[in-house]
C-alpha cells in the first residue's frame, strides 16, 4: 500500500462528509418542498422534479456508500488514490448531481415565491458537490505526506461515527414515548426538524419563538428541547438561560446554530446546553445526537426514579415502624395494666406488719410474660387468712381471672362464710360462671390457710404447704385431696376438705408456686421441692423475711442465665 | 397420627387407641396446645371402646398442658360408652395431683401408676 492505512481511512472518512453534508442539503430541502406541497396540492405541476431532485439525492448517497464504505472495503483494497482516480466513481457522481441543478433550473422558474429559497440551496449545495467532484484529485493527498490537521481532525470524526452507531442501535431498540419540542423561527427549519424527530418515532412540539418556547415548557412536558441560537425578540441564550435558571433545567438543550457560529456554541454549552448541532442540518448526526442526549436523560430520570422510590420505600418503612411503635406500646401498655392490675391488690408491707399472731413475709416475680400468681392476707374478726393459688396459662385474662378470685375470696370472708365446702363451691361456680363468659379455658389452683389461735385450717388444692418445726423437720401438707383446680368443673364441692394442723411459736410455715419447684438451670433440671425443704431446714431459726430472702437468693443461683418461665410466688409465716 | 418436635412427642394408635405422651410439654397457653387439643378431640369423637393415655414418659407438663387434659377427660366422660385409662409414673412429680384429678373428673378412670 503505498499510503499508509490509518491516513487512507482518516482521509476517506473526511471525503465523506465533505460530499454527504451537500447531498444531505440536496435531500433534505428537497423533502421540505415535498412535504409542504403535499399538503397543500397533491396535483402539484413540478413535483416530479422535486421528487426525482430527492432520488437523485439518495443515488449519490449509495454511491458514496459503495465507493468509500470503510466498514465494507476489505483492507487490502482500501486503495483511495485508486479509488479516487478511476472515472467510474466520477462519472457516478457527476451524473446526479448535474440532473439535480438540471432540475433546479426548471423549478426556479415555476415555483412558488415561498419555495425559491430552498430550491436555491438545493442548487447551491449541487454546484458545491459538483466542485467537490472535480476537485476530488486535486484534494487527494500527496502520498505519505498527509498533513497532521486532517489526520486530527478525521479520527475526531471517525470516533464520533462510532459512538453514533451503537447510540442509534439503542434508541430504535428501545423506542420511548419522548416528546421533543423544537424551537426555530425559520418555519423551514422548523418542518424540516419536526419530520425528522418525527421519523424517529418521537413526538413533536414546536415553537415559533422564544417566549412561546417558554410558554409551553412551564405548560407541557418535554423531554427535549431543540433551540435556535439567533432569533428575533428573545434569542436562544436567554431562552438557554430561563431553562437553566427553571425547575425544567434538567431538560436536555440541543442548541441550533450555523456552522460559523462556533464561538456560540461553545458559549451554549458554557451555559449548560447538552449539545449543538449545526445548519445546514445532517440527519444523521440530529439522529445521533437526540438518542444520545435523550439516552443520558433516560438514565437520569431513571435514577431520579429510583431515588423517589427509595425515598417512598424510606417513607413506608418510618411509617411502618411508627405502626411498630405503636403496637409495641400498645403491648407494653397490656404488660403494664396486666402488672399494675396484679400488683395493686397486693397485701402491703405496712398490713402485714401490723399483723400480731404472725410475722408474715411474701414474695411474687412475674416472668416475662404475666402470669397469674395470686397470693393474699386477710383479716377478719382475729382470723387470719392466708390465699396462694396460680391460674393457668398466662396474659391479661389470667390476670384478670387472678383479681376475680381475690375479690370473690374476700367477699365470702366478709360474708362470714367459715364452711370450706360452702366456701369453695360458691368460689368455684362464680369462677366457672366468669370463665364460661370470658370463653375462656383457664382454671386455677387455690388454697386457703386460716390461722387462728394456734390453729391451722387448710382447705383447696395447691402445691404442698411446708411446715418447719423447731430444729429444722419439715412437714409436708399435701393438698391434693383438699380441692380441685377452681373453674374447671361446674361443681366441686364434693372434693374440698379441710386439713386441721397446730402451729407452735417460731414453726414457720412456706407456701409457694410451681414457678419455684419447676424453675430450671441450664441442664433443665428444676430446682425442686426436696431443695426448698432443705434449704427451708437449714434457716428454720432465721426470721420469715430472712427465710424468704435465703430460698429466693438459693432460687436465683439454681436458675442462673436461664429464662424464668412461670411466675415465681412465694409466702413465708412465722408464728410469733 | 403424631405430633413431633425437639421437645416431645403425641403419638396416637390407631388399631389400640392409645395415645402417647413422651418428653416434656411447655407450651404457652391453649393457642399453642390447639393441634394436640385437637388430636385428642378427634380420638373422643370417634368413640372407641377403650382409650388409653399413656403419660409414663412425660415428664413435666405445666398448667396449660393439665387444662388439655383436663377438658379431654371431660369431653370423654360425655360420650359415656369409652373406657378411660391413664398410665403415669410416680417419677414423674407433676402427675400425682394431677393425675388424681382426672381421675375426680372422671370417676370410672382407671388410673395407673408404674
Amino acid at each position: 500500500m503505498s499510503i499508509d492505512h490509518k491516513s487512507q481511512l482518516s482521509f476517506t472518512s473526511h471525503l465523506r462528509q465533505e460530499l454527504g453534508m451537500s447531498i444531505g442539503a440536496i435531500i433534505d430541502y428537497s423533502e421540505i418542498i415535498i412535504e409542504e406541497i403535499e399538503e397543500i396540492d397533491h396535483d402539484c405541476e413540478y413535483l416530479y422534479e422535486l421528487e426525482q431532485i430527492r432520488e437523485c439525492g439518495v443515488e449519490l448517497i449509495a454511491s458514496i456508500n459503495s465507493f468509500l464504505d470503510l466498514a465494507t472495503l476489505p483492507k487490502s483494497q482500501l486503495n483511495l488514490p485508486a479509488i479516487v482516480n478511476s472515472n467510474k466513481l466520477t462519472i457516478e457522481l457527476k451524473k446526479p448531481t448535474q440532473l439535480v441543478i438540471d432540475n433546479c433550473q426548471h423549478l426556479i422558474s415555476l415555483i412558488e415565491e415561498d419555495f425559491l429559497v430552498e430550491v436555491e440551496k438545493i442548487n447551491r449545495a449541487a454546484n458545491r458537490l459538483l466542485e467537490e467532484i472535480k476537485g476530488l484529485i486535486e484534494i487527494l493527498p500527496p502520498e505519505n505526506n498527509i498533513s497532521s490537521d486532517i489526520l486530527g481532525a478525521e479520527t475526531e470524526v471517525m470516533a464520533d461515527g462510532d459512538l453514533l452507531s451503537t447510540i442509534n442501535l439503542e434508541t430504535s431498540a428501545g423506542t420511548y414515548n419522548y416528546t421533543i419540542l423544537i424551537v426555530d423561527d425559520s418555519i423551514t427549519n422548523r418542518k424540516f426538524l419536526a419530520r425528522q424527530v418525527a421519523a424517529q418515532n418521537y413526538q413533536v412540539a414546536t415553537a415559533a419563538n422564544g417566549k412561546q418556547a417558554i410558554q409551553m415548557i412551564e405548560t407541557g412536558s418535554y423531554d427535549l428541547i431543540l433551540l435556535d441560537i439567533i432569533m428575533p425578540e428573545m434569542d436562544g441564550y436567554e431562552v438557554l438561560k430561563w431553562i437553566r435558571d427553571s425547575p425544567w433545567q434538567h431538560i436536555p438543550t440541543i442548541m441550533i446554530s450555523a456552522l460559523d457560529q462556533i464561538d456560540s456554541v461553545v458559549k451554549c454549552i458554557e451555559m449548560g446546553a447538552a449539545d449543538y448541532l449545526a445548519k445546514p442540518f445532517n440527519t444523521t448526526l440530529l439522529k445521533a445526537r437526540l438518542g444520545a442526549c435523550l439516552e443520558q436523560k433516560r438514565l437520569r430520570d431513571q435514577e431520579s426514579l429510583y431515588i423517589r422510590q427509595l425515598a417512598q420505600a424510606n417513607q413506608k418503612i418510618s411509617k411502618l415502624n411508627n405502626c411498630l411503635q405503636a403496637e409495641n406500646t400498645r403491648l407494653s401498655t397490656e404488660l403494664e395494666i396486666t402488672q399494675r392490675l396484679q400488683t395493686m391488690l397486693l397485701p402491703k408491707e405496712k398490713e402485714l406488719n401490723q399483723i400480731e399472731a404472725l410475722s408474715i413475709a411474701g414474695f411474687t416475680e412475674s416472668a416475662a410474660e404475666i402470669g397469674g400468681d395470686y397470693y393474699d392476707v386477710l383479716q377478719h374478726k382475729g382470723r387470719i387468712i392466708i390465699g396462694i393459688g396460680d391460674v393457668s396459662g398466662h396474659g391479661l385474662e389470667s390476670g384478670v381471672l387472678m383479681l376475680m378470685v381475690q375479690t370473690a375470696v374476700r367477699t365470702l370472708i366478709e360474708n362470714n362464710e367459715t364452711n370450706p365446702k360452702r366456701f369453695f363451691e360458691v368460689l368455684n361456680r362464680t369462677i366457672y360462671k366468669n370463665v364460661e363468659r370470658m370463653d375462656s379455658d383457664k382454671n386455677l389452683s387455690l388454697s386457703l390457710v386460716d390461722y387462728y389461735d394456734g390453729l391451722l385450717r387448710i382447705s383447696g388444692q395447691h402445691e404442698e404447704m411446708l411446715i418447719v418445726r423447731t430444729g429444722g423437720v419439715i412437714e409436708r401438707i399435701d393438698t391434693v385431696d383438699l380441692g380441685f383446680p377452681i373453674g374447671l368443673e361446674e361443681t366441686i364441692e364434693d372434693f374440698i376438705f379441710q386439713a386441721q394442723i397446730p402451729l407452735e411459736k417460731d414453726d414457720a410455715v412456706v407456701l409457694y408456686t410451681d414457678g419455684i419447684t419447676e424453675a430450671e438451670n441450664y441442664a433443665g433440671i428444676h430446682y425442686g421441692l426436696e431443695r426448698l425443704c432443705t434449704v427451708m431446714g437449714q434457716n428454720w431459726q432465721q426470721s420469715a423475711q430472712e427465710i424468704r430472702q435465703t430460698i429466693i437468693q438459693d432460687l436465683r443461683s439454681h436458675i442462673g442465665v436461664e429464662q424464668v418461665y412461670d411466675d415465681i410466688t412465694l409466702v413465708v409465716f412465722k408464728r410469733k | 397420627m403424631e405430633i413431633k418436635t425437639e421437645n416431645y412427642q403425641v403419638k396416637y394408635d390407631k388399631a389400640s387407641h392409645n395415645i402417647v405422651f413422651d418428653g416434656s410439654l411447655r407450651l404457652n397457653g391453649s393457642a399453642e396446645y390447639a393441634s394436640i387439643f385437637e388430636l385428642l378431640n378427634n380420638v373422643a369423637q370417634q368413640e372407641p371402646e377403650k382409650i388409653v393415655l399413656d403419660l409414663k414418659e412425660l415428664n413435666f407438663l405445666n398448667s396449660s398442658g393439665i387444662s388439655i387434659l383436663s377438658k379431654f377427660v371431660i369431653n370423654v366422660r360425655k360420650r359415656k360408652n369409652i373406657q378411660m385409662v391413664v398410665i403415669g409414673a410416680k417419677k414423674n412429680p407433676w402427675q400425682g395431683k394431677s393425675l388424681k384429678n382426672l381421675q375426680r373428673l372422671m370417676p370410672s378412670l382407671k388410673l395407673e401408676l408404674e
